[in-house]
């Protein structure tokens, strides 16, 4: 267990020499002041790039958030929670923690521990760019970046390329995409039919003298309307 | 069944909920409550105008607009009870699973 810091040690430890990144970066943001627990960090550049968070002074110094920590990241406009318009993140686990992984016990290399379990603390963070404007794009940025790292235990490897094939990224904003809607039919043909055709396609109860659900199809359109 | 299979239901039935209000339970306890803007594979969820149920403990989230919940910290999901028709719920549930089996 790491022995008890002073605020203002805690403050330094954050942060550590990086290098500006360079690879799958896919949002830049001068001018961001970061916040960390509300103690300000100073003026610096924020990095989104595909494999981290990363924010960096101008001289050098500044601390990296692996996604799997972020546990949530939204835009704050509300100033009276913060008195300046932000990218808020929740972070799973300690900053020092996330600077420098290698700092890790050995104990927390073995153990696979999920996210909040154990002992580890949150931590709040936010950016706070001099472009109020930006703040969408960041908010995005970070949101595509962070479905490129799922969490390894919950993929099936056996079912990856199906599940690649089968969907798309994030469903909602618009209507259903056509595998979403064919995902949909699927369910509804399975219970329609009773017997899973398994192959996706809408077939009404026209010629199938076995499917006598008239009564739940009727159910079913109900439940639809009433979305 | 498999998790990817589970999932597959799931994610399924969180697109359909799409533009409802939902609660989610964090693992580290904190529940949001919000409209569910979009959900993708791995269950990460978007939501738009959230509350937050605990507001004393974390004042910080008050008022926050777009949300990205990571899927992976997400503990329960709170539904509406009457947009769950459990009983067609359990039956996708058995018809996918006999037909996984079956491939």
């Amino acid at each position: 267990m790491p022995c008890v810091l002073t605020e203002e040690a805690n403050r330094k430890m954050l942060l550590t020499a990086l290098d500006v990144p360079t690879e799958g970066v896919r949002h830049v943001q001068d001018e961001t002041v970061a916040y960390v627990e509300d103690d300000s960090q100073g003026n610096g550049s924020l990095y989104i790039t595909d494999n981290v968070v990363t924010w960096r002074n101008s001289s050098g110094q500044g601390f990296s958030l692996q996604y799997p920590s972020i546990s949530l990241h939204a835009v704050s406009r509300d100033l009276n929670a913060f008195p300046h318009e932000c990218l808020f993140l929740m972070v799973d686990g300690k900053l020092s923690d996330d600077a420098d992984p290698r700092q890790k016990s050995s104990d927390d290399e073995d153990e696979v521990v999920g996210p909040f379990e154990g002992d580890t603390a949150t931590t709040e963070v936010r950016f706070v760019p001099a472009d109020k404007g930006a703040l969408d794009a960041m908010f995005n940025s970070m949101s595509d970046c962070q479905a490129l790292h799922p969490d390894e235990q919950d993929t099936d490897s056996e079912a990856d390329d199906f599940e690649a094939n089968y969907y798309e990224g994030m469903e909602g904003e618009d209507n259903l995409t056509p595998e979403g809607q064919r995902t949909l039919e699927h369910l509804e043909n399975l219970l329609l039919n009773g017997q899973g055709q398994g192959d996706g396609q809408n077939r009404p109860n026209a010629g199938n003298e076995e499917n006598t659900n008239q009564m739940d199809e009727d159910q079913f359109a109900d439940a639809d309307e009433m979305q | 069944s498999t998790d990817a299979e589970n999932k597959m239901l799931f994610y399924s039935f969180f697109k359909s909920l799409v533009g409802k209000d939902v609660v989610v339970e964090l693992k580290n306890d904190l529940s949001i409550c919000g409209t569910l803007h979009s959900v993708d594979q791995f269950l990460n969820i978007k939501f738009t105008d959230i509350t937050v149920t605990d507001p004393d403990k974390y004042p910080h989230m008050l008022s926050v607009k777009n949300c990205f919940i990571r899927g992976s910290v997400v503990r329960y999901v709170q539904l509406p009870a009457d947009e769950c028709d459990t009983q067609l719920l359990q039956d996708a549930a058995r018809k996918e699973a006999a037909q996984n089996r079956q491939r």
